[in-house]
């Protein structure tokens, strides 16, 4: 019976197809869910930034303490800026204005920091590819290519380490015009430790004769802002909401809107102009839009085309109508 | 896997023609090295400017293989050299914006310069939560202006890529614009 | 990104051991050194050779090129100083006399119009193949191409410049122009691969 073994092999070879593409989808998804997970090991490297035609070194180093992530973060040119986090908290040092900014950092109070699992929700918006094997900073990386599966959204690479799977290169970038808008690369890294925590936890606590501004917003409800949103925009959704005190020293109110992958921000300021205008600028894969309505300043931003947030911004109405 | 194949090349002969900036022309040459494809292209468009200039008077084999066989052949030629780096003072700074968009974003209201309290005799302020629409005490010095977005942005959530990289991005960002 | 600075970061590749970034440089500067050297040494098979020594030589060196001057001009330097110790070898004089002068980038050598022996009837008709073929594929082109690329090559406008001249967006003449090229690349195509020993 020629005919049914033929097709018995037909269907074996399809089974074996079917079971090696759902094998190899199953490899990237476990390559980005561990690149999502908080890093579990030390490392240290020099991290080139790449912004629109703008580069930019800093040094990197991240060490565990007593379970919980610290990260410092070193500006290599000009004023030695520098970020420092050590679990729930961050510092920003500004030596330029002698100024320290207090935040929570990602991930703290109930705000979203790509938690595990979430590789599903990055799926209903993005296309995952594989890049295969590659080297980065000297070191076995494996890629994967994030394709939009439509224009709200720009496409990323990410370079995981095949170690650790910390992301060593990550790149964003642009379907039409096809081009990189962003480019963050390690162009070293090691792992373990080059600094004792102690020395960090002495860095984050220095500096106090400098000015130090709290940016901590709390969380608060949707029916605390006065706003709603109708529809987002495809796969995103409303993920928290904070109140801070902002530039103008009014309460901004920022929500924080993402698709798994990229998460936007929309500040809202209270603003006593009357007139209406709209600017939008990009600054490498960021985008800003500000939108000025009367009594109401509003700012979106974040890694998507300016589009996006204009149908964030377009989608936020003030409760009750007015 | 290269990105869409139909403009590729596009981009590829806008940066031969000097039309293509910072990270697109950085990423287009970084491709056009490993894609034979596009050194191919890269190679054609050339030809075909000399030839429109009536460039061409001496045409002769393609040398491009065989030098590169006797460089290989000759290896180890070179020693691997770090890029230099540029001096710093040349080093574009990164601004949150071109000055004069800067200017027209400070010119109007609720972007002005961020005034933040402190108290008499320079101390710094015990940490304070938002208070609903507190007025402002005037702070004449240090101004933290707009990279207050760029602070809360980067670190309330995941965006600007993961783990170290995302403060990384956002730390590029808060130099002042002054 | 300009011409020198995508030069510059060919080289900062190459000398970080990436070969194929040297090529792109061999394919783009090969025929201006050729035409260099065919100035000044009459046998095509020595120029030939003469190419090769000098990119060879210029990878060897090219940690000494500091980038104060554009690439090409530090590779014209090599070209005629490999040109004039292969004659001072052979103990003959070039063939016709090179002046090099001073200029803002560095130096450049002033080309002198003398018909070298490298013009041999075969290269010539090659010459005119791809020149003709070049002149038929752009006559062929729609002409808002054809504008675009002449304003281009010819001319040596910018984008902004043939955006202004034709009354479009820049983003039209970038793929005008693109378009344009594909369309006389793939014209000469079968030329370029068909030649024997991939001749240009």
């Amino acid at each position: 019976m020629p005919v049914a073994r033929t097709l018995t092999v037909a269907l074996c070879l399809a089974a074996v197809l079917a079971a090696a593409s759902a094998r190899a989808a199953e490899d990237l998804q476990r390559w980005v869910e561990r690149a999502l997970a908080p890093a579990a090991a030390d490392y240290h490297g020099t991290v080139v930034l790449q912004i629109g035609d703008k580069m930019q070194t800093l040094r990197v180093t991240h060490l565990l303490a007593d379970g919980k992530p610290l990260e410092w973060v070193e500006v290599l040119e000009g004023a030695p800026r520098e970020t420092i986090r050590i679990g729930d908290e961050v510092r920003c040092f500004l030596p330029e204005d002698r100024v320290v900014l207090i935040d929570r950092a990602a991930g703290a109070a109930g705000l979203s920091y790509h938690p595990v699992g979430s590789v599903g929700r990055i799926e209903s918006s993005y296309r995952l590819e594989s890049l295969g094997m590659d080297r980065v900073a000297g070191r076995e990386v494996f890629g994967v290519r994030f394709v939009p599966r439509d224009a709200l959204r720009f496409g990323q690479d990410w370079w995981i380490d095949r170690e650790s799977a910390v992301v060593l290169k990550r790149v964003v970038w642009e379907e039409t015009p096809a081009r990189a808008l962003e480019t963050q690369t390690f162009s070293d890294f090691h792992l373990g430790a080059a600094t004792q925590t102690a020395v960090v936890r002495q860095k984050f606590s220095s500096r106090s004769e400098w000015r130090h501004v709290d940016l901590r917003g709390k969380s608060v409800g949707a029916s605390e802002t006065g706003w709603e949103f109708g529809a987002l925009p495809s796969g995103f959704q409303l993920e928290g909401i904070l109140q801070r005190r902002g530039p103008s020293g009014k309460t901004v109110t920022q929500w924080l809107i993402g698709d798994g992958l990229v998460t936007v921000s929309v500040f809202f300021e209270p603003w006593e102009g009357t007139e209406t205008s709209e600017q939008v600028e990009r600054f490498g894969a960021t985008t800003v839009v500000r939108r000025q309505d009367p009594g109401a300043l509003r700012t979106a931003m974040g890694e998507v085309p300016s589009a996006t947030l204009q149908a964030l911004l377009a989608a936020m109405t003030r409760k009750g109508g007015s | 896997m290269m990105r869409d194949t139909k403009t590729t090349p596009e981009a590829l002969s806008a940066l031969i023609d000097g039309e293509l900036d910072g990270a697109d022309a950085a990423f287009w040459a970084e491709r056009l090295a490993s894609d034979p494809a596009l050194s191919g292209r890269w190679a054609a468009y050339h030809l075909i400017g000399e030839a429109l200039r009536g460039e061409l008077a001496t045409p002769m084999r393609d040398l491009r293989a065989s030098i590169l066989a006797r460089i290989d052949a000759e290896a180890p030629a070179l020693a691997v050299v770090p890029l230099p780096r540029r001096p710093a003072a040349n080093e574009p700074r990164l601004r949150w914006m071109a000055t004069a968009a800067a200017v027209a974003v400070v010119a109007t209201a609720g972007w002005a310069v961020w005034q933040a309290p402190r108290e008499a005799g320079g101390e710094a302020l015990p940490l304070r939560q938002a208070a609903a629409d507190a007025a402002p005490q005037v702070q004449e010095e240090a101004s933290v202006d707009e990279r207050f977005y760029w602070v809360a942005y980067g670190n309330a959530h995941g965006a600007n890529g993961p783990g170290s990289l995302r403060y990384a991005r956002v730390m590029a960002q808060t130099r002042g614009t002054h | 990104m300009t011409n020198r600075e995508i030069d510059q970061q060919l080289v900062a590749r190459a000398r970080q051991g990436d070969k194929n970034a040297f090529g792109l440089l061999v394919s783009k500067y090969q025929r201006k050194v050729q035409r260099l050297l065919s100035r000044l040494v009459r046998d095509p098979a020595e120029v030939e050779d003469l190419t090769q020594e000098t990119f060879i030589k210029a990878y060897r060196a090219l940690d000494s090129f500091r980038g104060d001057s554009a690439f090409y001009t530090w590779l014209y330097r090599i070209a005629i100083n490999t040109a004039k110790n292969h004659l001072m070898a052979s103990n003959r004089r070039p063939a016709v006399s090179a002046t090099v002068h001073e200029t803002e980038e560095g130096e450049t050598w002033d080309e002198l119009d003398t018909l070298s022996d490298s013009e041999t009837p075969e290269n010539l008709l090659l010459t005119q193949e791809i020149a003709q073929t070049v002149e038929e594929a752009i006559q062929s082109l729609p002409e808002e191409l054809r504008i675009a690329i002449t304003l281009r090559e010819l001319e040596g406008l910018s984008y902004e410049e043939i955006a202004q001249v034709m009354g479009c967006p820049i983003g039209t003449v970038r793929s005008r122009i693109f378009r344009a090229r594909e369309a006389i690349a793939h014209r000469l195509r079968p030329l370029l691969d068909t030649a024997p020993d991939r001749r240009w």
